[in-house]
């Protein structure tokens, strides 16, 4: 048991020349956005800078030509991401859509719906959110009970999603939906391309703590979808589910939330901080050093067209818990908050990162459920 | 991995697993005569001529095993006594707590916390940028010990007879952090092995009629273990990995300050899931948990790493941190 899979992985020395062309490209799109705004990190969305990736090649990097991709390499689009993440980019729009619906629709969706709809993400103009979570169906996915009943044609969906990132301006979700009955609990769920235009499909937003509207509910009143719009089989919803959340959780997302703020406290503290804030700058550099290198040696594996499901949990639990201890740690050393600096972006930047950090340990899987896939692993269940 | 790296470290592996009851003549022969010191000589000089990710993968083996040798300090004393030419006699430690100058041919000064000095013929050291050698033989021996139980000796020279090179690019600040960078990747290894003995321990010790790994809060904190295992390790492995194209300060400081975070949060938990059993002398864990504290607070704690990162890049400021960060 040695440390499972991680590898030192150098990403490629030709990469060196794609990473000053998005800087570049950054400069240019963002130069006027405000540091609390590239809080946002991929919260964040500007449906203009996520045509202009598209139309710069930059979505659907690693997809065949055929469907609008660029057949890059996973090293190429790990440049790109983590570069526009280390900006604050505004890349909500598209994120989920390019990062998980594509490559989902790519390994499980038929001909059809690959044509019609992954040409649109890599432009930049096809907007996916994630139909998984529901009032009564957290962590516990595999409880989801919005039904899909065959009817002529298709079949006929009732049901609720909750906390369903972007569905206010997506053109399609992905749903994970109980579509037959059965014995083991993780039998008869499917997944399902579902148009957000449908007749009976109703989007509510829920605003969150700090006062904003990323996440929404969404009602399914005998909404009709049709035969073609099944993914992968019928009944392999959760095998396919499982394969998804993969792609999701061991990207650079998950250990740069909070660098916004680390840089904003570079600049309120300057260049000669005082002992403790060198030390807390140290740790968060070391720390954050380490966690690129476990995420670029995932990039290595998915490279090598290796599974690394669990190496991925690792990551995203580790770097969720130092992106969310970013904001705390900060807080407890930044200059006493007297109303002073009320205004200032490193007070704005703190105070907004603060309230949205718990947020950060929750989605794409708690932490809870990322440790208890590593203890599969470890042979512990 | 390479051919040649697979062989070493299934040779080290095998030597380093079969060291129980040895004394130390008798370890320390198995490990020579497997010439495991020659991993960093060159071909020419006779040595395996192997790179630093060799290396790596031997350091993490002597956490593994808890080697009760100074392999390590062995392998690059050995490399900078073939490479500089330093001397007859082939160290088996080198110092990195040098109070003292070398001025002509000899060195007058204290070597402190010296790992196995006292089985030394000879010890490489750095003052300032003197890199030298001087035999034991010439000095006087006080022996100590870290926490856990490995030998780190106080030797006083007064005009030792030392032989130093020039201009070697190995200046005490280089050797420090070298060894840093060797202890983080033998706290991986202590805690890979910590890892080990704490998941067999809970998937056969029972208490309340079930075994301790069916308890959520139990499989948690043991994840969590694992987390930290893997965390050092990748650290170590990368700032080896960097060090075969650059002398990799930045990085060998961020992975001892992340193996040192690691050996803490590992240890803690390794003992809390063993109970009272974890604590005693006769159980294993010790020899592992023991050692994690002392190589944490050797080759640098947690202060002056930190101190050292966060004080480059507070002078860089903001807008050189992410460039430069992902240079590295």
């Amino acid at each position: 048991m040695s440390s499972f899979r991680f590898q030192p992985y150098d990403l490629p020395a030709h990469t060196a020349a794609l990473r000053g062309e998005v800087r570049d490209f950054v400069a240019k799109h963002i130069a006027d956005m405000p540091a609390p705004k590239r809080a946002q990190s991929w919260s964040g969305s500007d449906l203009a800078f996520s045509r202009a990736l598209g139309a710069r090649g930059w979505l659907g990097l690693t997809w065949p030509k055929r469907y609008g991709g660029h057949e890059r390499s996973a090293a190429e689009r790990y440049v790109i991401i983590e570069e526009l993440l280390a900006a604050g980019a505004p890349v909500g729009a598209h994120w989920i859509a390019d990062r998980q619906s594509g490559p989902l629709l790519l390994r499980f969706g038929t001909e059809e719906q690959r044509q019609r709809i992954l040409p649109g993400i890599a432009r930049g103009e096809i907007y996916f959110c994630i139909g998984m979570s529901e009032p009564g169906s957290g962590s516990d996915l595999a409880s989801v009970r919005t039904r899909a009943e065959r009817v002529d044609g298709g079949w006929r969906v009732n049901g609720q999603k909750i906390w369903t990132s972007g569905a206010h301006r997506a053109h399609f979700m992905i749903a994970l939906v109980r579509s037959s009955e059965s014995e083991h609990r993780h039998g008869g769920l499917s997944q399902m391309l579902i148009d957000m235009k449908s007749d009976g499909l109703t989007v509510r937003p829920i605003e969150d703590l700090a006062g904003e509207r990323h996440f929404n509910e969404v009602f399914f009143d005998n909404v009709f979808v049709p035969d073609t719009m099944m993914i992968g089989k019928e009944g392999e919803g959760w095998k396919q589910v499982t394969a998804e959340l993969a792609f999701e959780r061991s990207g650079p997302e998950r250990y740069l939330s909070s660098i916004r703020l680390f840089l904003e406290f570079l600049r309120r503290v300057g260049s000669d901080p005082t002992e403790a804030e060198k030390i807390l700058i140290g740790k968060l550099t070391a720390r954050m050093w380490t966690l690129r290198q476990m995420s670029l040696a995932v990039t290595g594996l998915l490279g090598a067209g290796e599974n690394p499901a669990t190496e991925a949990a690792f990551v995203k639990d580790i770097g969720t818990s130092f992106e969310q201890g970013i904001p705390l740690d900060i807080q407890a050393l930044a200059p006493d908050d007297d109303g002073s600096e009320i205004h200032t972006t490193f007070r704005e930047t703190l105070d907004y990162l603060v309230q949205i950090s718990p947020s950060f340990s929750l989605r794409g899987g708690t932490r809870e459920i990322l440790r208890g896939i590593i203890a599969r692993e470890l042979g512990l269940r | 991995m390479s051919e040649s790296r697979t062989l070493i470290s299934e040779t080290a592996n095998r030597v380093l697993g079969d060291l129980a009851g040895d004394d130390f003549s008798a370890a320390w022969a198995k490990a020579k005569n497997a010439e495991l010191t020659q991993l960093l000589v060159s071909e020419a000089d006779g040595g395996f001529g192997g790179d630093w990710d060799d290396a790596y993968a031997i350091a993490h083996l002597t956490g593994l095993h808890g080697a009760p040798l100074p392999l390590m300090e062995a392998i690059l004393a050995a490399h900078l006594h073939a490479t500089f030419k330093l001397g007859n006699i082939v160290p088996i430690t080198l110092c990195t707590n040098c109070d003292g100058a070398v001025g002509g041919d000899t060195f007058t000064g204290i070597l402190r916390r010296v790992p196995w000095g006292r089985e030394a013929d000879a010890i490489i050291a750095a003052a300032g940028d003197d890199l030298f050698i001087v035999s034991r033989h010439d000095g006087t021996l006080e022996t100590g010990e870290n926490i856990a139980g490995e030998p780190r000796d106080v030797l006083r020279f007064d005009r030792a007879p030392a032989s130093s090179a020039e201009n070697t690019g190995w200046d005490a600040a280089r050797l420090t952090r070298t060894l840093a960078m060797i202890r983080a990747a033998q706290i991986g290894g202590a805690l890979d092995a910590a890892l080990d003995l704490t998941v067999t321990y809970a998937r056969e010790r029972k208490q309340f009629g079930r075994a301790l790994a069916a308890f959520q809060a139990i499989q948690q904190q043991l994840a969590v273990l694992a987390e930290e295992a893997a965390a050092a390790n990748m650290a170590a492995a990368s700032a080896f990995h960097a060090a075969d194209t650059h002398d990799a300060a930045f990085e060998m400081a961020c992975a001892k300050l992340r193996a040192n975070e690691a050996a803490q949060t590992g240890a803690r938990i390794a003992h809390q899931v063993h109970g009272a059993m974890g604590f005693t002398k006769e159980y294993d864990l010790q020899r592992f948990t023991r050692r994690l504290w002392a190589w944490s607070s050797e080759c640098g704690n947690d202060r002056p790493w930190a101190h050292a990162i966060g004080a480059k890049i507070a002078e860089r400021g903001p807008d050189n941190f992410w460039a430069d960060f992902v240079a590295r």
